[in-house]
């Protein structure tokens, strides 16, 4: 009887702490993603001014144990990043049809 | 059908042909010509004026203050700090041609040894640097001051940007024409979308101004900053304008953006330091 009940909450302990370490984790490695992004179009000389600042909100976010909130900004970072390397892929082929005719 | 197949496959080869073969010569004509004849009722030299070329409104304004110059006291400075020897003796005046006197017009220029597009607020960071002294920060300040006395002994030269038979000098040239007409910044916006094609309507309150005539009145006493900005601040303003992140001042991007708006106003008179709001 007793065993089961143990087991059951030792189970529970490892799961509950599993996914609290998940959650930082998890924000830990949004905030690394938004950051590679942030990276490739800065190299790619198309940076938004908007990326940083989610970035910063995201990392104080993680320092407040709020890591909802942390990974909310870190996608939204990402999001931002790619589509100003998209659009530094576009502008690369598309540039030139600006030019006056 | 087959003559109508071939006209139209030689047309497409001709507009696609365009931007690979014109000369930056070409392009300035062309760039020139749209302006003038968009206005044509404004002298070209006129252009040095910005945006008050534009609106009379503004200029009215701006005319009515111009007798007492904001920024004669940092014009002033300017003056002083140009004239004061650095520590081994030398001065600015024993790096540039003519003493550093009406030289304005000439900048940016292309180093062939570095390869580099040299502006002159790059020449006079190297100046220091060369005679131990430490270079100054971009953008504003005193940088600013000796780059805006050196532009007022150069007024009414004209600018005479060179593009030398360099390739890496014609890289340089097309990467700051790339800049200019990419679209940038959350808001998707080119300098060419605002200063080509919108040019003359209003943005929010302010009208905006031609890139002809851009960089001819730099460095710029701006009201909003209270002190003298070099070009490449103002390069600063209009991305943050459209959400894009500024770059550092003398960036290989901006040198070339400067390079490349500068020989567009090639013809053009120094008029600078000039005010704005
Ligand atoms: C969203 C529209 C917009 C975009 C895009 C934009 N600008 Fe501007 N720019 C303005 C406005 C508004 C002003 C202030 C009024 C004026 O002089 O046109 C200005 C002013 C300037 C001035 C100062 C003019 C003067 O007489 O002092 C320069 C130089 C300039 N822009 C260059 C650029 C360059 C280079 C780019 C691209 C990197 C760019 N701008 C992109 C809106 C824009």
């Amino acid at each position: 009887m007793l065993l089961p009940l143990l087991s059951l909450s030792l189970l529970m302990c490892v799961f509950s702490t599993g996914v609290i370490a998940s959650d930082k984790q998890s924000a830990q490695a949004a905030i690394k993603k938004a950051t590679t992004l942030l990276q490739q179009s800065k190299n790619l000389g198309f940076e938004w001014n908007t990326v940083t600042p989610l970035i910063l909100q995201a990392q104080d976010a993680i320092k407040a144990n709020d890591f909802d909130n942390a990974t909310q900004f870190a996608v939204k970072a990402s999001q931002q990043a790619k589509l100003s390397i998209q659009q530094a892929e576009n502008e690369e082929k598309n540039w030139h049809f600006n030019l006056p005719k | 059908m087959q003559r109508l197949l071939n006209t139209f496959l030689s047309l497409s080869l001709i507009v696609v042909a365009i931007p690979a073969v014109a000369t930056p010569e070409q392009n300035k004509e062309s760039f020139q010509k749209f302006y003038m004849d968009r206005f044509s009722h404004i002298e070209k030299d006129d252009f040095a004026n910005g945006v008050y070329a534009l609106d009379q409104d503004a200029r009215d304004q701006w005319e009515a203050m111009s007798d007492f110059p904001p920024f004669e006291d940092d014009l002033d400075e300017g003056e002083a700090l140009f004239n004061t020897p650095f520590a081994n003796g030398k001065q600015y005046a024993d790096c540039f041609e003519n003493k550093g006197q009406g030289v304005r017009q000439n900048y940016p220029q292309f180093d062939s040894k570095s390869g580099q597009v040299i502006t002159l607020e790059l020449a006079i960071n190297n100046c220091r640097t060369q005679h131990g002294e430490k270079a100054l920060p971009y953008k504003k300040g005193d940088l600013a001051k000796v780059s805006a006395y050196m532009a007022s002994t150069s007024k009414g030269e004209r600018f005479d940007i060179k593009i030398p038979n360099d390739k890496r000098a014609q890289q340089a040239y097309e990467a700051g024409k790339k800049y200019y007409y990419s679209k940038r910044g959350q808001l998707n916006f080119s300098c060419a979308n605002c200063h080509v094609q919108n040019v003359g309507r209003k943005a929010r309150s302010e009208t905006l101004s031609a890139s002809l005539g851009h960089p001819t009145h730099f460095p710029v006493y701006r009201m909003k900053w209270e002190s003298f900005g070099t070009l490449q601040r103002r390069f600063d303003s209009c991305n943050k304008q459209v959400r894009a992140q500024p770059l550092e001042g003398q960036a290989k991007d901006y040198r070339n953006l400067e390079y490349f708006l500068t020989y567009m106003s090639n013809g053009l008179p120094v008029n600078g330091p000039a005010s704005r709001k």
